[in-house]
């Protein structure tokens, strides 16, 4: 997570998507969902099945027949770029999921409560940050031992702290809206308060960071792969596509260039959807 | 309704809200006025046991409870089903993400009205404020700040409220809708025997509706009384600067 958002709350989402009107972000959302089609329907749609070995082809370069080449043994690379989205893209939705999760709920309790509760929450997530998040991930991915739940969790645990950070500010500013006062005058129970009339508010910038994020997710689990520590063979995985073809790049080109382009078109329409979101959600944009 | 002696509010050292006497019947309309940071909303809030990290002492007894001794959820019960607050802007009291009916449903359940009389209740106080009740497929957004405060009334109807606390409930609409507001509440006092304390710095308003008034100075009661008596031969100077004020 880069920087933190606005202080753009409790505008609701379906106020803020049709206000995405940058086109740099809808291109954006197109790609993610053309990446999102083509990761999903792999299977059916990639040329080849995704480990079918074929060694006399190693290394062949772009052709009718393979249009990314293929592999150092043989492998359509289109085949195994269109599977390693599958994996990078659960990774990255599985680690936004597990650590958002975490952290909104942490940060609107501590936000909401304030107090002894929120200084003990804040402390937590003030530990886990002093730590540099890629060092931890490796470190925790080696004790775990590599794959791609190792990733998941190992990104997780370095990224939650920041959505409880991004959640709690939020939700402290939402705890002192009318609507809460007026949910209390009601005689609405804290947790209630928190669930139906915090949360949902405090979720828009939650979700656009998320978007900004994801790319950064990608790039790490790419970079834990790299490592050694993240995905391993025979996975495809955009990263250890990377890492096995890094020494390739003078002599066969194609075997490190198109992973490495998934991984960074991938990363680029996360963080222009997440730009877009953001821009549609400056409080001085928003039509009253 | 309402039994209020000598009540105070103090955050730190600093006493925010003194009223020694405060009584509402049935039926009947109280007002505080007074300019801003004279303690009126304060008064209002310890009546609903809501002013955090205040100490607050004295004789507080709202619908038959006491409020400073009640247990937090005691206090919970006649929050909304027995006193309601009417807030100065309404649909900033409106939490952005809900559709009206759904706020209004939940507030029903929470207070134990049963599913099957859901719809005929939310219909009855949609009507009896005078809002169509298609109003409730909205968004908070997506009414304007007379049919929102008319929607706050409509809320407290449908819970059964026997007291309407309202802080400056007309202060943030434009004179036409002031005045459908203040006819709502005129007609459920009259109609229903609702009790209502009105906070106001508006003494137009408060001349058109309240039975008796209060006027608050720096935390201070200054002057109390029949509001036509007080109104018309203010005895404190403060009461006749406010009436000064009057365009």
């Amino acid at each position: 997570m880069r920087g933190a958002l606005g202080p753009a709350v409790d505008v609701p989402l379906r106020r803020t998507l049709p206000r995405i009107t940058d086109r740099l972000a809808l291109l954006g959302a197109v790609l993610i969902v053309l990446i999102t089609l083509a990761a999903v329907l792999a299977p059916w749609l990639a040329p080849y099945p995704a480990d079918r070995l074929d060694p006399v082809l190693g290394l062949s370069p772009p052709s009718a027949e393979h249009w990314f080449g293929t592999d150092s043994l043989g492998r359509d690379l289109l085949t195994r770029v269109m599977h390693g989205g599958r994996t990078s893209l659960i990774i990255a939705v599985a680690t936004l999921a597990l650590s958002a999760g975490v952290g909104v709920t942490l940060g609107v309790v501590a936000g909401y409560a304030g107090g002894w509760i929120r200084d003990v929450i804040m402390r937590i997530t003030d530990v886990f940050l002093a730590f540099p998040a890629l060092l931890l991930s490796v470190a925790l991915a080696v004790v775990l031992g590599p794959s791609v739940t190792t990733v998941i969790v190992a990104i997780a645990v370095t990224w939650w702290p920041w959505y409880a950070r991004l959640a709690a500010s939020t939700a402290a500013s939402i705890a002192t809206r009318g609507y809460v006062d007026a949910a209390r005058c009601l005689g609405v129970p804290a947790p209630l308060i928190i669930l139906r009339h915090v949360l949902p508010n405090a979720l828009t910038p939650v979700l656009v960071q998320i978007s900004l994020d994801a790319g950064g997710v990608i790039l790490i689990a790419a970079a834990l792969s790299y490592l050694g520590v993240g995905a391993q063979e025979p996975t495809a995985e955009w990263g250890l596509m990377v890492v096995q073809s890094q020494t390739l790049f003078t002599t066969n080109w194609w075997a490190v260039t198109f992973p490495g382009l998934a991984i960074l078109v991938t990363a680029f329409a996360f963080n222009v959807l997440g730009e877009g979101l953001r821009g549609a959600l400056d409080p001085r944009s928003v039509r009253t | 309704m309402i039994e209020v002696r000598d009540l105070q509010v103090r955050y730190g050292e600093r006493t925010v809200a003194r009223v020694p006497e405060l009584d509402v019947r049935e039926g009947e309309c109280v007002a505080i006025v007074g300019e801003s940071g004279s303690g009126k909303s304060t008064t209002l809030l310890s009546l609903l046991g809501l002013t955090e990290g205040a100490h607050v002492s004295g004789h507080v007894r709202v619908c038959g409870v006491d409020v400073l001794q009640a247990a937090p959820r005691r206090l919970r019960e006649i929050r909304g089903a027995r006193v309601a607050l009417v807030m100065q802007s309404p649909q900033a009291a409106l939490s952005p993400a809900t559709r009206l009916g759904t706020l209004m449903r939940r507030a029903l359940k929470l207070h134990g009205v049963g599913g099957g009389r859901i719809e005929q209740v939310m219909r009855d106080a949609m009507e009896t404020v005078m809002l169509e009740h298609r109003i409730l497929r909205r968004y908070p957004h997506e009414i304007s700040g007379g049919q929102a405060q008319r929607f706050a009334i409509a809320l407290a109807i449908a819970l059964g409220a026997e007291v309407i606390l309202a802080d400056e409930p007309t202060s943030a609409l434009d004179v036409t809708v002031q005045a459908e507001v203040v006819g709502v509440l005129r007609r459920l006092r009259e109609e229903r025997g609702l009790a209502l304390l009105l906070v106001s710095h508006d003494l137009a308003l408060v001349s058109t509706i309240a039975d008796r008034v209060l006027v608050m100075k720096d935390g201070e009661v200054v002057e109390a009384g029949e509001a036509a008596v007080v109104l018309a031969e203010p005895s404190h100077p403060y009461t006749r600067e406010l009436l000064e004020a009057l365009p």
